[in-house]
């Protein structure tokens, strides 16, 4: 981060090679629109761009994007709200995203259906733990809460997640 | 021995990485205009923070001085400042000069930016010349001059906040309102012990409401645009 501060394009490629697969998958799980993340994915860098400047020096990098990326998100959910509803290029409103139905029939699959099922606080907490790894005081820090909250969120979504995997491993 | 989770054995999925046309607009928005600065550090930027306190009850002390203020009050009021500015050293030192992530925990950090102005206001009392009803202060002269005294303390920590603000512009996006907050209680305690060397009413409740509460109020000011200011 200090190199790319310093004004080395080699040092963005590297930062960005080391914390976009994160970003993107903590907004995808948020935003659950890859279009969505996306855009919300080029908003924090453009952020973390414009603020390269006042990151002090030793903060963990990570975190600290993580938490800009969590306010864009944020932001442009409450912008979204206060909007009315957009139509598609072709002029009908837009059509929600399909339910997908059924029993998967592979265990990876179940498991990010059943991530996508969890309520918003248990699915943040535990793609921040479980997924882009960082640790419980890390992703309280992110979160904005408590670590014994974080650690009840990923504690009462890791129950939510056993119960839904064991209807799938014994399929009635 | 613990007993291992079995969703631990789970094929967590592993982080996607965007597109192709994403990343280059990206990469074209963030090399662009990458001329070399440096990160100040938040040791630095606290150093800076506790010049800025000195500089502002420095010109007040100047002006009390211009004023013919009573030599034991300027005093009395430069010990006071003397002695807070430990406390907000060692304040800014807790709370604000490591970097965001390996600050101390947000409970203690508000309560920092709680506790410290209501000991303000015991010292406030404590240290007050003279006592009256709060009926005779409240009617004449007194009260005119509180709100004067009050409306200048008030402009000079606002100033002094907003340039801490924006001394510390963008470094926080993970507790902006907490170190806005403590930003606010620097800029307020500043401007307070600074009026307290220039002001000549030394009376509890003027140095209540004329001092304490712009303090607590900068406090609760400074949260509220640390929130739109320190978050980048």
């Amino acid at each position: 981060m200090e190199a790319y501060v310093g004004g080395s394009a080699e040092a963005f490629s590297h930062l960005y090679r080391r914390i976009s697969p994160s970003l993107m998958g903590y907004l995808l799980r948020l935003t659950r629109s890859r279009v969505r993340a996306e855009d919300l994915l080029q908003i924090t860098f453009s952020k973390i761009h414009r603020a390269r400047e006042s990151y002090l020096k030793g903060a963990p990098v990570l975190p600290w994007a993580l938490a800009i990326a969590r306010r864009s998100f944020l932001d442009e959910r409450r912008a979204a709200k206060s909007r009315s509803e957009e139509l598609s290029p072709d002029g009908t409103l837009p059509e929600p995203p399909p339910v997908q139905e059924g029993t998967p029939n592979d265990v990876s699959v179940a498991l990010e259906r059943a991530l996508d099922a969890l309520p918003e606080s248990y699915r943040e907490a535990i793609q921040l733990t479980k997924i882009s790894g960082l640790s419980i005081a890390e992703a309280a820090s992110v979160l904005g809460a408590t670590e014994t909250a974080v650690k009840l969120r990923v504690h009462r979504g890791y129950n939510l997640l056993r119960k839904e995997l064991e209807r799938f491993a014994r399929p009635a | 021995m613990s007993e291992r989770d079995p969703l631990d054995d789970l094929p967590w999925p592993s982080p996607p990485t965007p597109c192709a046309r994403v990343s280059g607009a990206i990469h074209q928005t963030c090399t662009k205009n990458l001329a070399g600065r440096s990160c100040k550090s938040a040791q630095r930027r606290t150093a800076v923070t506790l010049l800025i306190f000195a500089v502002v009850v420095g010109l007040f002390s100047w002006r009390a001085v211009a004023y013919d203020i009573p030599e034991g009050f300027i005093r009395t009021g430069l010990l006071g400042a003397l002695g807070w500015s430990v406390v907000l050293t060692v304040t800014l030192l807790f709370g604000l000069a490591s970097p965001p992530g390996r600050r101390p925990k947000r409970l203690v950090r508000v309560a920092i930016a709680a506790l410290v102005p209501i000991v303000f206001f015991v010292y406030l009392t404590n240290t007050a010349a003279a006592h009256v009803a709060f009926g005779t202060f409240a009617q004449g002269a007194s009260a005119d001059h509180a709100v004067r005294c009050g409306a200048i303390c008030f402009g000079v920590g606002a100033l002094m906040s907003a340039g801490l603000m924006l001394l510390w512009r963008r470094t926080d996006p993970l507790t902006p309102g907490t170190s806005g907050a403590l930003v606010g209680l620097v800029g307020g305690m500043g401007s307070a012990l600074g009026m307290g060397v220039a002001c000549p009413s030394h009376e509890a409740w003027h140095l209540c409401v004329s001092h304490g509460v712009v303090v607590a109020s900068l406090v609760v000011l400074g949260a509220a645009a640390g929130r739109r200011l320190l978050a980048p």
